[in-house]
């Protein structure tokens, strides 16, 4: 009995603990053609952990304005289906729960389209998934993936790698990292007159982008880049890493990343070792903007920050759509979306409402809205950011928004001046 | 253990072992040497800044580092969870000082309400210490050493948790009740808040001091630490004297939460994982079980770390991390008993 | 429980199965009745039912379930069985990633190398087949689990476990950092490599959806795991290690080479370190630095813990469960306890809690884990040898090892290691104190 008849046993060992499982097996091409019935949007956002809050108020927003319409688009009814991508053990996104997402969406065979991810690493796992649906191409637009390469030649391979099928089926609402940068860097030379600088990382994707197009930029502008370092979110202190910078004399110092990522800590040793923003500036691109944390800080004040879009005072003053969102939130939740990702959110609730209202109802026929003929549009009347918003059919990307220029005063963001983006 | 049987069997084997960990500890400190005198020379009052945070950082390593070589010492046990009872230091130092008493600026009576909140979070630290002790590690005593430790890293989780539930997920700013600015000449300039640091840390470590040399109850830990059974025999109740060293260890991880939380001021629910493997670091490379070891390591830790992010020829921040568990494992292939600890060998 | 089923199986005739293979067949049973309930029934199950297994039991949890098992019996092998605490296990699993992202990606973009790969034969890159990838990364993460494990030796078992979580936090740093080694980008950095290519077999491409398939891909990796696990623990080195684990100066006193087998159960554990890393690699379709941190190297700890020490069953039983919670489990507990109660509780945020919650109370009540290795629970159960001797103990007494319950005396039938005929004569065996 023993070993060959051990050997022949042990093959296929596994799960007792499973015994009696199921689930969606392979391919299980769901049809959603239900014409008229009720079609489901996936939200997929990190629901623990740094980007909690700003997930939160995204969701909120977001059903929010699917109330204020009525739930629908054209003759199909909608309805939101939440999913957490993060895990509470990480604190932050996870790899796999990305890829399980990913499964899930497909798998959903009322569910018609994604919006998310916040993170971009996450979409660089997802979209090729949806991308190979068997009745799709499933389509997904992301109100926050800043990362160039998913959607324009960037690194090798890119953006090709992420669409397998051959057909696109990304799009974004949000400008890439390449144009935050840029506007930083030529707001810096010609409104602040700056000479040199010193670019800080938080060495995480959309930092790092933001970094590199700063320092690019920055250059072409006559500014001398000092120094582009990364800054270790799990260090106590920044004060050691503010000494380096500080033999180096700069004239501001640039914050390319989020401020989830310890941007607190930075900003006040930034203050105590290289004085205030008056002195040495301090610019940092919408990844510090919305955080009221950041706002109220006492060390903030006086910072530049660029952001695409409106902010929530301008738009207010403006009126339309994004006010009376922006007021019933904070009607509904006695304060305004954590983030300034909660409108954009909204925005890719509407590119997508588009695309369904024009469809006729399958995943199929919903991505190719967005990415045939003249694609999806959307009048600055109608849109929530308060502008006209284009998608080119080509490459999913955003007709890019003008930037803000914000500076933080009296503990709050007020608006500088508008930069066109060149 | 086994180092130990070989070296009596095979003499010049060791011989040669120890020539070569000799010229290995004297090329690393030339490098060592040669690269802080090519700062120094390369920018002094840059190297004289950044020598200030690493000792303001090591201070606080050293505080923590001695909660884990009081334990080690004396149940020859790496209490995971320290690190992890200063993070809930500071989270407490942060509720009582400016949720309580709402003070939120730097004026005397910030400064008496600062000593209010140190005992008060050094008896808050002391008694979750002492709760842990008495809960998990008391009945593991006699268990082999995979069981407490395991025990260890599971309550650091458990209380990871709470810090996760209390400060939320997302790190929190606190004002701080130090004065700013710093003091001194020209580019050398020395931060009140260092001041404020040593004055805290100084008189704690003579405390902690004459308590373990001078009194009862200190004879009594180290007589513990150097035989549980003979101490048991000579009338030391063995039970208690453990307690007051986890008492004392929590202490201590409150004092430093509190000038973290007060000099530092951002909180995270992580924040005890980092800080506590690098004060664990500390200790280690002082001599575990070594009082002034820990001291001596928390500050060499924290002019490294300081050194490191703050010179113009240093690795930079990111690779701060790995730049100490670097040191970590040089010195348990070259030191494992630590700059000031004699080499042990197992009883057997 | 373990010790009545025997002597059932004897009193019945027909149903003749040795004790050691209760498990290897009932897990056998139970994995291909998976594959059968993923491949036929399901699909034809009604809408409903399939909404249940979607959420509650989605084959893509199941999968990665798997690699946490293969994860798991590889820190079995150094924890469990030698007795070397290892925190930071997660370091060759980041090691297996990354070869998978080397070898079956357009990362390297500058070279193009195809070998039976499942990439189309126009991209650039790296694109080797799966299997050879698995070998590699088994290989790789060996020769590491060696130069990792070097230093430890000389060390006592809690410095040891500092070493190994120094490496668990240096490793991912590397890859994190790795983007400019030198103006070369070995790593890119946060941003991973990613999409790795998927697994071919023969001319068959296993594309994102054909997750049965690679359910028996992950489950045949684990089968060659639990082989190894089972084959080494019965032979010369597997008593060698359960002789270190249980007294290294005795068992080097009785000539066992300490370094030599300590070396060698690192290897071991990590090569399934590094089958895991590649597989999970496939699962994920990338791999990205951000997930390789401490807390991994933990929930593996716990599974190890959970299951049973030194047991493979019970780890493997371990693992799934707890891979199961974490990844499927918790959320949909919390999302349908608050929809049934309109409460609003993170219960995913309780992971935490759990898993160490987990390793204090199996610590606490029950060392040995859900499913005991006889051995362990002795060891465990059992005070040290020099308290022991301090109390007069006379370390000569009859083997005790051999009770699985004070009251039942009867020889452990899956405890084949002082029994097995190849215990003679080498003095490898005699660690035990019998």
């Amino acid at each position: 009995m023993s070993r060959s008849a051990k050997i022949f046993a042990t093959v296929a060992v596994t799960g007792l603990a499973l015994s009696a499982c199921g689930g969606n097996a392979s391919g299980g091409a769901p049809d959603s053609s239900s014409g008229g019935g009720t079609l489901v949007i996936g939200v997929d956002l990190p629901l623990q952990g740094a980007s909690k809050d700003a997930s939160e108020s995204t969701v909120n927003a977001m059903q929010l304005y699917l109330d204020q319409i009525g739930s629908k688009a054209g003759k199909y009814k909608v309805k939101l289906k939440v999913y957490d991508d993060s895990t509470a053990a990480k604190g932050a996104w996870d790899d796999a729960t990305c890829a399980k997402n990913a499964q899930d969406h497909v798998g959903n065979t009322e569910e018609v389209a994604v919006m998310g991810t916040y993170n971009s690493g996450c979409a660089q796992i997802i979209a090729p998934v949806l991308n190979q649906d068997p009745s799709g191409p499933m389509l997904m637009v992301s109100h926050a993936n800043t990362n160039p390469g998913l959607t324009k030649a960037w690194e090798p391979g890119e953006p090709e790698k992420y669409f397998p099928s051959g057909s696109r089926s990304y799009a974004r609402v949000i400008a890439t990292d390449d144009y935050q940068g840029a506007a930083g860097a030529q707001f810096a030379a010609k409104d602040l007159g700056i000479k040199n600088c010193y670019v800080l990382n938080d060495n995480q994707t959309y930092g790092q982008g933001v970094g590199k197009a700063f320092e690019e930029e920055a250059k072409k502008q006559g500014i001398k880049v000092l120094g582009n370092q990364a800054w270790d979110a799990k260090q106590p202190n920044y004060t050691a890493l503010f000494t380096s910078i500080k033999a180096s004399k700069p004239e501001c110092v640039y914050l390319a990343g989020i401020f989830d990522n310890n941007g607190g800590q930075l900003v006040k040793d930034k203050v105590k070792v290289l004085g205030d923003n008056s002195k040495v500036k301090l610019l940092a691109p919408d990844g510090f903007s919305g955080y009221p944390e950041f706002d109220g800080l006492a060390q903030a004040q006086g910072a530049y920050l660029t952001f695409a879009g409106l902010t929530a005072t301008t738009l207010r003053e403006e009126g339309g759509p994004g006010a009376d969102l922006l007021d019933a939130y904070k009607k509904k939740y006695g304060e305004d979306p954590a983030t300034s990702y909660a409108l954009y959110g909204v925005e890719a609730l509407q590119v997508i409402l588009q695309a369904i209202e024009k469809s006729d109802g399958t995943r199929k026929s919903i991505t190719e809205q967005v990415f045939s003929g003249s694609g999806i549009s959307i009048p600055a009347d109608k849109s929530v950011v308060g502008k006209k918003l284009d998608i080119d059919p080509k490459t999913g990307d955003v007709s890019v928004l003008d930037i803000s220029v914000l500076q933080v005063t009296d503990k709050e963001e007020k608006f500088l001046k508008p930069w066109p983006v060149s | 253990m086994a180092a130990t049987a070989t070296s009596v069997a095979v003499p010049a084997a060791i011989d040669r072992k120890a020539v070569i960990q000799r010229y290995a500890t004297y090329v690393i400190l030339l490098g060592l040497v040669v690269w802080l005198s090519a700062n120094l020379i390369n920018s002094p009052s840059q190297f004289f800044s950044a020598g200030m945070v690493g000792l303001n950082l090591g201070m606080l390593y050293a505080l923590i580092a001695l909660g884990y070589t009081l334990v080690y010492g004396i149940i020859e046990l790496i209490n995971f969870a320290h690190g992890d009872l200063f993070m809930l230091g500071a989270l407490f130092s942060g509720f009582l000082l400016t949720t309580v008493m709402g003070q939120e600026h730097s004026d005397f009576l910030g400064i008496v309400l600062l000593l209010v909140t140190i005992v008060g979070t050094m008896l808050f630290c002391g008694g979750i210490n002492v709760t842990l002790e008495f809960v998990a590690y008391r009945r593991l005593r006699r268990a082999p050493k995979l069981a407490p430790l395991i025990t260890a890293v599971g309550m650091s989780f458990v209380l990871q948790f709470i810090g996760l539930k209390w400060n939320g997920s997302t790190p929190k700013q606190w004002p701080s009740v130090l004065p700013e600015g710093s003091f001194g000449i020209g580019e050398f300039q020395v931060d009140y808040s260092l001041l404020a640091v040593i004055g805290v840390t100084v008189p704690v470590l003579l405390l902690l001091r004459w308590v373990i040399t001078s009194t009862r109850q200190g004879k009594a830990m180290r007589a513990v630490a150097q035989d549980q059974d003979a101490a048991r025999l000579m009338g030391v109740n063995v039970n208690r004297t453990i307690s007051f060293t986890f008492l004392i260890g929590g202490a201590l991880a409150g004092t430093a939460g509190v000038m973290y939380q007060q000099v530092v001021g951002t909180t995270a629910y992580n924040l005890g994982y980092q800080l506590g493997l690098i004060a664990f670091v500390s200790a280690v490379l002082g001599g575990i079980g070594n009082i002034s070891g820990a001291v001596l390591g928390g500050i060499l830790i924290g002019l490294i770390q300081g050194f490191n992010d703050g010179l113009p020829y240093g690795f930079g921040q990111k690779w701060s991390q790995s730049v100490v568990f670097a040191i970590l494992i040089l010195l348990m292939v070259f030191k494992p008993e630590g700059l000031l600890g004699r080499p042990t060998t197992e009883k057997v | 429980m373990a010790v009545d089923v025997p002597a059932k199986a004897r009193r019945m005739p027909g149903l003749a199965i040795p004790h050691r293979m209760r498990w290897p067949l009932g897990y056998s049973a139970a994995a291909v009745l998976v594959f059968l309930a993923y491949y036929y029934m399901i699909p034809n199950l009604g809408p409903g039912g399939q909404t249940f297994f979607r959420e509650w039991l989605p084959l893509t949890s199941v999968n990665e379930a798997l690699v946490w098992v293969i994860c798991a019996l590889g820190l079995n092998i150094v924890v469990g069985y030698a007795g070397l605490l290892d925190l930071g296990f997660v370091a060759f699993w980041a090691l297996g990633g990354y070869t998978a992202g080397w070898l079956m990606s357009g990362f390297f973009y500058q070279v193009d190398i195809h070998l039976f790969g499942g990439a189309l034969g126009t991209a650039p890159g790296i694109h080797i087949s799966f299997w050879l990838v698995l070998l590699i990364g088994a290989g790789f993460c060996a020769v590491w689990g060696v130069i990792i494990g070097a230093p430890t030796l000389r060390l006592k078992s809690d410095y040891l476990a500092l070493v190994t979580l120094g490496f668990g936090e240096i490793i991912p740093q590397v890859f994190t950092n790795g983007d400019n080694v030198f103006g070369f980008n070995l790593t890119n950095g946060t941003k991973g490599i990613t999409p790795v290519d998927p697994i071919a077999i023969g001319s068959f491409k296993l594309g994102p959806f054909d997750l049965v398939y690679k359910y028996v891909i992950f489950v045949l990796i684990v089968v060659v795991v639990v082989f190894i696990s089972l084959r080494l623990r019965e032979g010369r080195l597997g008593r060698a290690w359960l002789a270190i684990r249980e007294d290294e100066l005795a068992a080097s006193m009785m000539g066992v080479p300490l370094m030599r087998t300590k070396l060698s159960a690192y290897a071991v554990g990590a090569v399934a370190g590094g089958l895991a890393g590649v597989a999970f690699a496939t699962h994920v379709g990338g791999v990205l630095p951000d997930r390789f941190n401490f807390s991994i190297s933990i929930t593996l700890l716990a599974m190890v813990v959970l299951g049973g020490m030194g047991n493979v069953w019970g780890v493997m039983l371990g693992a799934l469960v707890l891979a199961w919670v974490n990844s499927t489990g918790l959320p949909q507990f919390g999302t349908s306890f608050n929809e049934q109660f309109g409460t609003d509780i993170n219960f995913p945020s309780y992971n935490y809690l759990l898993f160490g919650g987990i390793l204090v109370l199996m610590m606490l009540f029950r060392r040995e884990g859900i499913l005991p290795e006889s051995r362990t629970r002795l060891v465990l159960h059992e005070p040290s040898r020099t308290d022991m001797e301090s109390l007069g103990a006379d370390m000569e007494a009859p083997a005790p090892e051999l009770d699985e319950e004070p009251l039942l005396k009867t020889t452990a039938a899956d405890e084949p290691v002082i029994t097995d005929e190849t215990g003679t004569g080498t003095g490898m065996g005699m660690g035990e104190k019998v």
